[in-house]
């Protein structure tokens, strides 16, 4: 299970706990990690004791509704009728044998992690119709334990951690797809997708007390947004920001695509010199049907081979063609933009003057050699997914 | 001003005390004076300045959601930005250790000494409440996505000025319990 969530070995009820035949209730800690809920797994009785730690809280509920919640660290004796917190709650066992069910829930974050079981269809100008799944992960809190037990247990019957992870995912899925809803209807494009991800996530967060307040959670940050598009697409999309950074139309693209191939398979020669040749040559005869900058560039040596990936380029470009690096120094010069708040600061810069972001572990996208938020799982410039 | 013309107001300013300044913002402060008071004060400004910050983020995220009910995305990721460096800072202050009299059981504090930790913590508190007024006051209007913008990054600006003024302080009480 992710996040090293417990589960409740075999023989222990429900998810565990020491509880069966014992008058003393208390949430195993072994069986809470990452659990947001835990049904006591038989009800509560007059003469119980309640332990509640400082990082939980234990909701009595009985008839379909909360009877009351202790929220405070204690340890609750359910036989001292004096007792002020627990007075609510024992007014409703005296006199007749009334029972009760207790949940326990945690007050801290938790980290779960949400993704689309069924494809999301965004209509786009381009490509049509875009089959699209988003994943993602979400911190979450119980922020309203009398909300939180109504709705999960008494609307939902969800009697488990994992019944009400499973709800929770759902709901992130369908803010998500409100938040591409909205976003479409102000114009946004499949290509922009993945330049948007950090606004879709704050779109999420903007909408999630609407959805989540109801439910008494509270949802305190979604990242790692991934939103996949189908192959096709994603290589259209590529295919297209390539041409882009290259400056180059569709059939010079291709007659470059061709050359590269040509030049990094010499087939029938020897070494370097033989590479160049092949290429050239590739260069000269598509060049004339092309007429291109781009094959002119090809056609005129000086040629150079390209730092990172080794392929004979124009000594001239800006842009190695097979691998996309930046060969250009004075692009290399230019600003970065913090990934928080959005400052152009001085490539090389390793804070951010405007919130003080740690630059220093920038990275570069292989594809198009565009800085890029360490984080990013999308190349902003590009669209090229970003390999961790 | 002549030696035997001295400012009265100086003095009238400095009668009326630090402390009390202080103590306008944060009633019931007691003053660090000895170790236990030290804790006690030490914690009430820490959660009072994060209430206030927290007051703050609760603005932010209204604001926030006003702009994504406007459809208003250019500054989205930048609020969320402003939110999390409150929330951050708010966390710190709340959380971190607390108190200062387990590192320095018997402190003997002058009185100019104290009073200097109480302007630094006027200055401190003074800050956090500038920080709720503005985002207070501040009128989201969707047609204008610059006067959003600059908000925040002076929102940004007062959080840094904030932590860099607890820095200050720090240093300053640090500097006291080593005496
Ligand atoms: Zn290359
Ligand atoms: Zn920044
Ligand atoms: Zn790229």
């Amino acid at each position: 299970m992710v996040f090293g969530k417990k589960q409740s070995s075999p023989g222990v009820p429900s998810s565990g706990g020491s509880v069966v035949g014992a008058t003393t209730i208390e949430w195993d800690p072994q069986f809470k990690q990452g659990n947001v809920m835990w049904k006591v797994p038989r009800l509560i009785r007059f003469g119980d004791n309640i332990v509640v730690r400082e990082d939980e809280i234990a909701v009595f509920y009985r008839d379909g509704k909360v009877l009351t919640y202790f929220d405070q660290p204690n340890r609750y004796a359910l036989t001292d009728f004096n007792a002020p917190i627990v007075g609510g709650l024992l007014k409703f066992f005296t006199g007749v044998q009334q029972q009760a069910e207790v949940y326990y829930l945690q007050k801290r974050f938790l980290d779960g992690k949400f993704g689309s079981t069924q494809p999301y269809q965004f209509v786009d100008p381009v490509f049509g119709i875009v089959n699209l799944r988003v994943f993602g992960e979400y911190r979450y809190r119980v922020s309203q334990p009398e909300n939180f037990i109504n709705q999960f247990v008494g609307t939902f019957a969800a009697e488990t951690a994992a019944d009400v992870e499973a709800r929770l995912k759902e709901q992130m899925v369908i803010l998500v797809y409100n938040a591409l809803g909205k976003m479409k209807s102000q114009g946004l494009k499949v290509t922009d997708l993945a330049a948007n991800l950090t606004n879709i996530e704050q779109l999420v967060l903007a909408t999630s007390p609407d959805h989540f307040g109801q439910y008494g959670v509270e949802i305190n940050k979604v990242s790692g947004l991934t939103i996949s598009l189908p192959d096709e697409v994603q290589k259209a999309i590529d295919t297209r920001s390539e041409m882009s950074v290259l400056g180059v139309n569709y059939l010079q693209y291709q007659a470059g695509q061709a050359m590269v191939d040509a030049a990094k398979n010499p087939s029938g020669g020897a070494g370097a010199a033989a590479g160049v040749g092949v290429g050239l040559g590739a260069g000269v005869g598509l060049g004339y049907a092309v007429g291109g900058q781009f094959a002119q560039g090809f056609a005129q040596p000086p040629m150079k081979a390209c730092p990172s990936c080794g392929a004979m380029i124009p000594a001239n470009s800006a842009f190695c063609p097979s691998c996309g690096a930046n060969l250009s120094t004075a692009k290399q010069q230019a600003s970065v933009v913090c990934p928080k708040c959005g400052t152009a600061v001085q490539a090389g810069t390793k804070f951010c003057p405007n919130c003080g972001t740690q630059l220093s572990q920038e990275k570069k996208c292989p594809n198009c050699g565009e800085s890029v938020s360490p984080t990013a799982k999308f190349c902003p410039n590009c669209g090229k997914a970003l390999t961790q | 001003m002549s030696s035997d013309n001295p400012d009265i107001r100086q003095q009238v300013k400095e009668q009326s005390g630090s402390l009390k300044r202080l103590q306008t913002l944060i009633p019931g402060l007691r003053g660090y004076r000895k170790s236990e008071d030290v804790r006690i004060s030490d914690e009430l400004l820490r959660n009072q300045v994060a209430d206030r910050l927290l007051q703050a983020k609760g603005n932010l995220e209204q604001l926030r959601r006003q702009m994504a009910a406007a459809g208003d995305y250019t500054n989205l990721t930048l609020v969320g930005s402003a939110i999390s460096q409150v929330q951050q800072f708010a966390g710190e202050l709340r959380h971190s250790e607390q108190g200062y009299s387990g590192l320095a059981p018997s402190i003997s504090i002058t009185e100019e000494t104290l009073n200097r930790l109480y302007d630094y913590d006027y200055a401190f508190v003074q800050s956090a409440y500038d920080l709720l007024n503005s985002t207070s006051s501040f009128n989201y209007d969707p047609t204008a996505p610059n006067a959003v913008a600059s908000f925040l990054n002076g929102v940004i600006k007062q959080v840094q000025g904030l932590k860099q003024k607890w820095e200050l302080r720090i240093e300053a009480v640090e500097g006291i319990l080593q005496k």
